[in-house]
């Protein structure tokens, strides 16, 4: 690691790894730092992705799929069983991805362009020189060395706190975090080509329960639950234990992860002088779905093209606050819409409450929960 | 000023002054702080973190209103200006964090 770059990005995550890459692509000198010893794990993620959406930033590689999805399926509160096969749901639905290995094959592909690569290595603070953002303090060992950057892309997740040291509140409301755990769960019978979401206030309070295949036999299976709706004894977990137990009670759970989502609109600023934010710590995950890749890697890329733009016209500082802002929040927006259509969870939600309009009861609630 | 006190097995610091700020207490299981920002004790409540149970995902992060907690790869830090709200612990999908009320 050199102690100057044009951009230094935090966090080795789908947007974190787009931001590096596409930095140097730009012909930039790039860092990514990821504070965990490995990439892509823990996963933290059910690993869904439209087909469209994943194509647009890599080609599908066996190696990082797990599953092929053809369509979906909505289990009502009543047991009611709505499939959409593929021509429903919006042609060929998506994959179910390996993160482990997705994500080291972004990283890998942002150090092959030729960026620098730094693991078990964190920003520990931003170094500031009059309100702009010059770098960061960066440690790794017990070392701690101060690497000075033109820009600096904050990646850092869901937990992130470097925006928030540089002044930007990302707190998300506790209505707003979806309370999640996950199992990836061995040897059970499941449809290995369709994705299970399960509604209702007994099975996910104002969130949902999903099924994704992850093989013939083997499925990440998870909840969401709305952090309004969490605490002591009626957590995530108690209620995905119960489920697991009453379906699945010969499977054999052998992933067991955590994670917080958050479902609330993404940060009304997500540029100041000298930093950008992008991924889970901009808080661009889709509201209704859950999901986060695209939009990851969709803002990561932005932010390293934005940051490439104001390098080039040398003013990193005035030209980042306004300008980019708005336009990383335009399209924050409208792929928020994009994924949507792409995952066809509000093409599913129609269907099933076109189909069983008592639905609309307890959807309601979940409604409720995401405005 | 502090000294140590087995309470539950566990070592713990008391910062017997108002005026000192840092009582952060390393346990193998537990971090606990009672110390608020301005570095008075206030009501003797704590955030204790139940490092068997965490799953070190950050959501408790993600909500914290004062920005006091960190996580650091595996290993969550609650930083002195927590304030014992609970929001952490209501929202924690495993149950791994808990205000304690000490009288």
């Amino acid at each position: 690691m050199k102690n100057k770059y044009d951009i230094l990005v935090i966090g080795g995550g789908p947007a974190g790894a787009l931001a590096a890459k596409t930095a140097v692509e730009m012909g930039l000198s790039a860092c990514l730092v990821e504070k965990r010893p490995a990439i892509g794990a823990p996963v933290r993620c059910a690993e869904g992705i439209g087909k469209d959406a994943l194509h647009e930033f890599i080609e599908p590689d066996p190696k990082w799929i797990s599953a092929e999805m053809t369509g979906a399926s909505i289990v009502a509160p009543d047991g009611f069983l709505m499939k959409l096969e593929s021509g429903l749901a919006g042609n060929k639905v998506g994959y179910i991805l390996d993160r482990k290995f997705f994500d080291r094959e972004l990283v890998w592909k942002a150090a092959e362009a030729g960026a620098d690569i730094a693991v078990k290595t964190r920003a520990s603070a931003p170094i500031m020189e009059n309100g702009c953002v010059k770098g960061a303090k960066i440690e790794s060992c017990g070392k701690v060395t101060n690497v000075i950057a033109d820009v600096v892309i904050a990646a850092d997740g869901v937990e992130s706190k470097f925006s928030r040291w540089c002044g930007i509140d990302t707190t998300v409301p506790v209505s707003e975090i979806m309370s999640s755990v996950q199992y990836v769960i061995a040897d059970i019978d499941i449809d290995a080509h369709s994705t299970v979401f399960y509604l209702g206030n007994e099975i996910a309070p104002q969130g949902y329960l999903w099924v994704f295949p992850k093989g013939e036999r083997s499925a990440n299976v998870g909840i969401g639950i709305s952090g309004k709706k969490s605490g002591e004894g009626h957590r995530a977990k108690d209620y995905l234990d119960r489920f697991v137990k009453k379906t699945f009670p010969c499977g054999k759970p052998i992933e067991y992860i955590a994670g917080g989502v958050s479902v609330c609109r993404p940060l009304k600023c997500t540029v100041a002088d000298g930093l950008i934010i992008a991924g889970d710590a901009a808080r661009v995950v889709d509201p209704l779905t859950g999901g986060g890749i695209y939009n990851s890697m969709y803002t990561g890329r932005l932010a390293a093209q934005v940051a490439a733009e104001c390098i080039g016209k040398g003013d990193v500082s005035k030209n980042l606050i306004k300008q980019p802002d708005e336009k990383l929040n335009d399209i924050i927006h409208s792929v928020s819409k994009l994924n949507l259509k792409e995952f066809t969870t509000l093409s599913l939600l129609t269907e099933i409450i076109r189909v069983n309009p008592k639905l609309v009861l307890d959807l309601g609630a979940l409604a409720a929960s995401i405005r | 000023m502090s000294f140590w006190t087995p309470v539950g097995g566990e070592s713990m610091v008391h910062s017997l002054s108002p005026d000192v700020c840092l009582v952060h207490i390393f346990t193998p299981g537990h971090f606990i702080v009672n110390i608020n920002e301005t570095g008075h004790q206030h009501d003797q409540s704590m955030l204790k973190v139940h490092r068997d149970i965490c799953g070190y995902c950050g959501c408790c992060v993600s909500v914290c209103p004062e920005g006091a907690l960190e996580l650091i790869d595996a290993y969550l830090c609650v930083e002195k200006s927590c304030t014992s709200c609970g929001i952490c612990a209501k929202v924690c999908p495993l149950g791994a964090l808990e205000v304690l009320h000490e009288k």
